[in-house]
């Protein structure tokens, strides 16, 4: 799954250490805030609001945790295996890779029949 | 009294095996959706259209045969037609150009 994003969007959320942290700490299991500011040794409230602007571009996906006390809590996981940057002829083209889901790939089984 | 309820074997087997199957389909068209919405792809909506065809009206005439007397001939009929809808859905999904 792949699709075109604007490459000074992207980038300028990409500059920011913590948000690039949050993406390499959170791509294989999810995570919840807190562990992320432990991991990334900043306050909760940076953490969010990195975790706001990633999720506004779809880097990052958020779910939900059930506790049994009924204090649910989010988590998060990155939603990015590949950035590439192509230099055209109308300028830079950024596609983006998603993480594959079970909806994606049946999509690509069925699509390709 | 507590009055008891008399489950018979038949009923049991054919009553669980519905939930099984309304279980099972209903996560084939969730992720059909979710692969529709993710992917913009329409075969994929044609494809959660096809089995919603088969068990939505599982799911209906198993209430509606409740309610109302309606002939083993309508019953099997109205299953037959609308398993042809899903089946050209669901093969209209799989020919067509994503």
């Amino acid at each position: 799954m792949s699709e075109e994003c604007d490459v000074e969007t992207i980038g300028s959320v990409l500059e920011d250490a913590v948000a690039r942290s949050i993406l390499v700490h959170a791509q294989s299991d999810p995570v919840s805030a807190s562990a992320l500011a432990d991991h990334c040794d900043v306050s909760t409230v940076t953490i969010y609001r990195r975790l706001e602007t990633l999720r506004e571009h779809d880097l990052v996906v958020a779910s939900t945790v059930p506790e049994r006390d009924g204090n649910h809590y989010k988590v998060y996981k990155t939603n990015v295996r590949r950035l590439s940057v192509t230099l055209t002829e109308d300028g830079f083209e950024l596609s983006i890779e998603r993480t594959d889901t079970p909806a994606d790939r049946f999509t690509r089984l069925i699509e390709e029949l | 009294m507590i009055p008891t309820i008399n489950l018979s074997f038949e009923a049991i087997v054919q009553s669980s095996l519905f939930v099984i199957l309304t279980v099972l389909g209903l996560a084939i068209i969730i992720i059909a959706l979710q692969g529709y919405r993710r992917n913009q792809s329409r075969p994929m909506l044609f494809l959660a259209l096809g089995f919603a065809a088969i068990i939505v009206p599982e799911l209906a005439m198993t209430v509606i045969t409740r309610v109302v007397d309606i002939s083993q001939f309508w019953t099997i009929t109205i299953y037959q037609v609308t398993n042809v809808f899903a089946f050209l859905s669901i093969l209209y999904a799989i020919t067509m150009e994503p």
